[in-house]
């Protein structure tokens, strides 16, 4: 009886893809190498007939004020076109502009005349059970939960970030799936937020013997 | 001759040609639909709110679909804060929060109020004193006074403190009302607490490095040393001028622990 | 249509012309209806979401930031419709298939036709061993090697970092290894 042939086998014989040659697949086996092929070529349905008439009949047109317009426009990256040997004087000024804001620009007294800053790493770990998204957000990121997500570990329950932090003290929560608002059990100081919950508070000293 | 491409965003020039352009728009072509806005950011660039806070909130407005009205409101609780000459970066700082932790804008309007309450109050309380009289306080440390409002510390303890501290140095009260509210969230004893910190008031003793005061304390209780030897640990040192390290020592930390110090949340660290 | 012409339809819609969202439509439309037909198996349902999306994307417009891809930041919105659907709606409603299987293997086929039926029966089986992966592992894959988006367009749709996308897309793919397998060897034992 004739051995019945593994679909993976017959999948790897096809016409020869784009997945083949990248450096990273190389070593990849047979059968990663057959459903990559298989996933690109398989077949889609169609969106229905007049869809786009139908969702086009449902908008309203937009009325935008004109200062997000503009501040739209200010956004978009442009393409800017300079030759190298201009690029020379132009260099020497910024870093002369610069020179002259690092020596009399404000802020001089705030960093107490060493003009840098040591950041110091700071690991935040959260237990939290069926979080699709958890962000660390807080006095040091704008509290942007876009800035610094955090990772989920092998056991999916636990969430953790490496950060790099100024010393000085920081006040920080978790927001899981963008709206949940968790403290920091593991932290033993906080403060009220005002708006119901609590913030926690954490204190980062230089690695320094002299500053403590 | 070879050139270079490069791709670049505009974002640090918004706060200038943002408010310039809105500026021309509404003089060339009167537009009533953002005037309102336009007119507020103009105001509050004229009181003196920084272009930095104002580019802050405008992207904030965008990134949250604020309505007009409400972009108002918060330009013109920034020109009061910025007129009553008040730090308007914990304003700012409130408002990103309360947006990022997608609070309706009314109780984010409410919290703003109730913290512009807490610095008049503070300002108020420090009027009294002989010290405040004579300098103006920095707002780094008006910030803390008002911060342990929020940690846990009452109008009223928070006024009595800063009335019967004697200090001159009012960076040095601030410090000891933060190490206050925290001492008070470990559950430190309070009457210790005030001996620990009017001691380093009445002796100049109380310097940046006992910042690090609570974190200390917390670590030490977690040891099982007492409230009574920790206080009489710190009152000795703050009493002889002698340095946050040798107070640490005096509690038996290891010199581990004063190379690496006490920073909550280190990697591996944490809490030792 | 290129990421230019893309951001000169979103500024011509932003400035109050709705049929500039047309050819956004149509050039997304398939993909995002395939998403919806994976969620949600009915084409009526999918049919709807598709056009939810849409509309959310829509009303959202200003918020999307210039000079970034159109398509992920889609593709993101639709995944979150999809998961808020498939949150309210038990999976085994999901009744649909691109193929399938019973129509292939009922019927006897003449020899010419042979080769596609195996390509068809191949398909049958991916679609299944696809539909056994979580949501974002699926779509990862699919993001990936159908759709040939970047890892960084992938991270994006998925609203993930680089480094997770990643690693959705490579055990992903060994969940679909194994999924297949199981399929296959699942069918030969039925066979004999």
């Amino acid at each position: 009886m004739e051995r019945k042939k593994d679909p993976f086998e017959q999948l790897a014989q096809g016409p020869s893809a784009k997945f083949e040659n990248t450096p990273c697949e190389n070593n990849e086996n047979q059968e990663i190498l057959a459903l990559k092929r298989l996933i690109h070529s398989m077949p889609e349905k169609e969106a229905p007939a007049g869809l786009t008439e139908s969702i086009l009949s449902s908008l309203e047109p937009k009325i935008i004020p004109r200062w997000l317009l503009i501040y739209r426009w200010a956004l978009r990256p442009r393409t800017v076109t300079f030759q190298p040997l201009k690029l020379v004087p132009a260099a020497m000024v910024l870093v002369l502009g610069l020179a002259i804001a690092i020596q009399f620009g404000p802020g001089r007294e705030d960093r107490g005349g060493t003009g840098h800053e040591e950041l110091i790493p700071v690991t935040f770990t959260l237990s939290y059970q069926r979080a699709e998204r958890v962000s660390v957000v807080g006095s040091f990121n704008q509290w942007n939960p876009a800035s610094h997500k955090m990772h989920q570990l092998g056991n999916r329950n636990t969430w953790v970030l490496e950060l790099r932090l100024p010393a000085g003290r920081h006040e920080y929560a978790f927001l899981v799936d963008g709206k949940v608002v968790v403290a920091d059990q593991s932290s033993p100081f906080y403060q009220s937020d005002g708006f119901g919950n609590r913030n926690s508070v954490l204190f980062v000293n230089r690695d320094e013997p002299a500053n403590i | 001759m070879n050139q270079q491409i490069f791709r670049y965003s505009f974002t640090l020039f918004l706060a200038a040609f943002l408010v310039a352009s809105m500026v021309s728009f509404s003089y060339v072509q009167g537009q009533p639909a953002d005037s309102s806005v336009t007119a507020s950011v103009r105001a509050a660039r004229e009181a003196g709110v920084p272009e930095t806070s104002l580019n802050r909130l405008l992207m904030l407005a965008v990134d949250h679909r604020l309505e007009d009205d409400g972009v108002v409101r918060l330009v013109n609780f920034l020109q009061t804060v910025q007129t009553e000459n008040l730090p308007i970066d914990p304003f700012m700082g409130k408002i990103e929060e309360g947006l990022a932790k997608q609070v309706p804008l009314n109780t984010i309007a409410a919290v703003l109020a109730q913290k512009l309450d807490d610095y008049r109050f503070v300002k108020s309380v420090l009027a009294r004193t002989k010290t405040a009289k004579d300098q103006e306080i920095s707002h780094q440390d008006l910030n803390r006074m008002v911060g342990s409002l929020d940690a846990g510390v009452s109008m009223e303890e928070l006024a009595r403190f800063i009335l019967e501290a004697s200090t001159e140095d009012l960076s040095m009260l601030a410090r000891a009302t933060e190490s206050m509210a925290l001492l008070k969230q470990i559950r430190f004893d309070e009457s210790l607490t005030e001996e620990i910190l009017f001691t380093g008031l009445r002796r100049n003793s109380l310097t940046p490095s006992w910042d690090y005061l609570a974190r200390v304390v917390a670590t030490a209780k977690r040891r099982q040393i007492s409230d009574d030897e920790i206080a009489s640990a710190a009152r000795e040192a703050l009493e002889m001028n002698r340095s946050f390290a040798d107070f640490m020592t005096d509690l038996g930390f290891t010199p581990r622990d004063l190379r690496h110090g006490p920073a909550v949340g280190r990697s591996g660290r944490r809490d030792q | 249509m290129d990421g230019n012409d893309e951001q000169s339809c979103i500024d011509r819609v932003l400035r109050g012309e709705v049929n500039a969202f047309g050819p956004l439509v149509e050039r997304y439309q398939k993909p995002i209806f395939n998403l919806m037909c994976r969620v949600a198996g009915s084409p009526d349902s999918a049919a709807d979401l598709t056009q939810d999306t849409f509309i959310r994307a829509y009303q959202k417009l200003e918020r999307f930031h210039p000079g970034k891809r159109f398509f992920p930041w889609l593709y993101s919105i639709g995944l979150n419709l999809a998961r808020d659907f498939a949150r309210k709606n038990t999976r085994d409603l999901k009744t649909g298939s691109t193929l399938d299987p019973e129509s292939i293997s009922g019927c006897n086929y003449p020899g010419d036709q042979h080769d596609s039926m195996c390509a068809s029966l191949e398909f049958v089986r991916l679609e299944k061993a696809l539909d056994e992966l979580p949501l974002i592992y699926r779509e990862a894959l699919i993001l990936r090697y159908h759709d040939e988006c970047s890892m960084r367009d992938i991270a994006e749709a998925l609203s993930l970092s680089l480094s997770a996308a990643k690693m959705r897309v490579h055990r992903g793919l060994e969940m679909l290894r194994e999924n297949y397998k199981g399929g296959i060897h699942g069918t030969q034992k039925r066979s004999i």
